[in-house]
């Protein structure tokens, strides 16, 4: 599981992202959801964006990848508009649930974005060494021909992620993606990403309400506020990596986390609500 | 299940249920499991018999009011080629309408699913139409088919309609918003997330209906024929009663019995099928 093929190794960081006075307003404009964010992330970096829940964490991560319109503002990927680069699998989604299609075995679902033909780069019969290579990474090869419902949630997630690795995106959204999961799970889970991230050289933005997993794994802290959401603070980590459970003695990590910590405590005191 | 309906019974005869994962092997725990689900309808069907023709004998019932078992029974004999004449028209025109009816409204339900101005247009007079009896409009299918079997399969191709159109409309719109972001974030066509996602999450609802529409569809085949026919299970009781053939009317009713039997089991192996994948539990 800790050690995976050199094929995976992409040389140059991509997945720059930019995004302009993006805002998102439901209904008739009564709901503001998002006030206009404007942020810029390095290829290849690792971005976690905190807060509350209900404070547009997801509603912006879905922007970024083109799944929810935005109401104002535009997002680019490498130059380009979300958009295109959505449609040309440039971008990999992660949602909350792992969304996996009960009647197809873990193969099949990691092969689904192969029966779409209008972005399938490769022809779904080419992709076999591709498969066993992300199987092995997310050390499900073993459970290839298993039903969704025979797998645990922690590997139930992981077949979430090999679905969205599959087709090599630039940028990796992740949405609380191991928010169902045990806490021993979940930060074996996070170190392997951070794993399976550093081989890749691809852009990851992971949303979490767990201070701790985000200290531990980004290299910059988004903080956003209480809906309408926007993003408050911008803190960089500057962990040495690679991190593992040790890195959570690291002075800076305590330190960084204790201020979060604070910081959340303070969203809940009346007197300073907006 | 299996294992629920086989502890259920050793609890009632006071011994501790056994853990499935005790169970040696996977097949006979199958096969036990099997014979636990079909001996104690078995059973209930030998007690009613064995009732029935004791009431019949004891109470020296006239053939006419109530025949024992064993008569209808010995009355088949000689009678079978008869019977499998009529026996093979019922099941032709249920089984036409049946797939007529049940298809229409399988893709009637996928356009208006997937198209809400059909919807909306259309489903307060698909609800409008459901009350409508269709044996009132009997008279109406004889004028237009003449006396075909054509009228009895319309009239089967409506009783089974409108079930599957509702069940096949809120099947193939029970996909959860989260599956239908996956998809597009994939770039999938329209036709790609009906076909790759909304199908397999209807199927189960639609073989609900599937099932329901059988007796339906046998019902409005025996009913049709009461009313337009020379032929058939139905026209068959029509024509005991008015002889008071009382033998000739259960022999009727058995072979529509059969038919719906045989039929039902049909629907359901093909449903345990295609929905293989939910039988593999934990």
């Amino acid at each position: 599981m800790s050690v995976a093929p050199e094929e995976l190794a992409r040389p140059v960081r991509v997945g720059a992202i930019d995004v302009r006075g993006v805002s998102k307003v439901y209904g008739n404009g009564d709901v503001r959801a998002l006030d206009p964010v404007d942020l810029t992330l390095e290829a290849g970096g690792f971005t976690a964006i905190v807060g509350p829940s209900g404070c547009g964490k997801t509603t912006l991560l879905k922007i970024i990848g083109d799944i929810l319109a935005a109401s104002d503002g535009d997002v680019l990927i490498d130059g380009e508009p979300a958009g295109a680069c959505r449609r040309d699998r440039r971008i990999g989604y992660v949602f909350q649930t792992p969304v996996l299609l009960p009647w197809r075995t873990v193969r099949e679902n990691v092969l689904l974005p192969y029966d779409i033909s209008r972005s399938g780069r490769r022809k779904r019969a080419t992709i076999g060494p591709r498969l066993d290579e992300v199987l092995d990474v997310v050390g499900l090869t073993e459970f290839a021909d298993k039903l969704p419902t025979q797998l645990s949630g922690g590997m139930q997630a992981r077949v979430a992620l090999a679905r969205a690795l599959i087709y090599e995106p630039s940028v990796l959204l992740m949405d609380e993606p191991f928010a169902a999961l045990d806490e021993l799970t979940r930060s074996k889970m996070a170190l392997h990403l951070l794993d399976v991230w550093q081989r890749l050289g691809t852009s990851v933005v992971f949303v979490t309400h767990h201070i701790e997993e985000a200290v531990l794994l980004a290299d910059r802290v988004l903080v956003m506020s209480p809906r309408p959401g926007r993003i408050r603070r911008d803190i960089p980590v500057d962990l040495p990596r690679p991190r593992s459970l040790e890195t959570r003695r690291h002075p800076l990590f305590r330190s960084l986390t204790d201020d979060l910590v604070a910081d959340f405590h303070r969203d809940d005191d009346p007197s300073h609500s907006v | 299940m299996e294992t629920a309906v086989r502890d259920r019974q050793r609890s009632r005869t006071g011994a501790p249920p056994i853990p499935a994962a005790q169970s040696p092997r996977r097949g006979s725990r199958r096969s036990r499991g099997l014979a636990s689900a079909l001996v104690p309808p078995a059973a209930v069907l030998v007690v009613l018999l064995v009732v029935w023709e004791s009431a019949v004998r004891l109470l020296d019932l006239p053939t006419y009011l109530l025949p024992s078992p064993s008569a209808i029974a010995g009355s088949f004999s000689g009678e079978w080629g008869e019977l499998a004449r009529h026996t093979r028209a019922t099941a032709v025109s249920a089984v036409l309408g049946y797939l007529i009816g049940n298809g229409f409204a399988l893709v009637l339900a996928a356009v208006m699913a997937e198209f809400r101005s059909v919807e909306n247009a259309l489903y307060p007079w698909m609800l409008a139409l459901r009350s409508l009896p269709v044996v009132a409009l009997a008279p109406l299918l004889i004028i237009w088919f003449g006396f075909t079997i054509w009228p009895i399969v319309a009239a089967t191709a409506l009783i089974c309609f409108f079930p599957t159109l509702v069940n096949g409309i809120q099947g193939f719109k029970s996909t959860d918003e989260t599956t239908l972001q996956l998809m597009r974030g994939l770039n999938a066509s329209r036709g790609e997330v009906f076909r790759l996602v909304k199908v397999p999450t209807a199927t189960p609802m639609i073989f609900a209906a599937l099932k329901i529409s059988v007796a339906s569809a046998l019902v409005g085949a025996v009913v049709g024929e009461w009313i337009s026919s020379k032929e058939g299970l139905g026209y068959l009781t029509i024509v005991a009663s008015n002889y008071v053939d009382t033998l000739l009317l259960f022999r009727a009713i058995v072979a529509v019995a059969v038919i719906a039997i045989v039929w039902f089991l049909v629907v359901q192996a093909l449903e345990s099928w295609a929905l293989r994948w939910q039988r593999t539990g934990r």
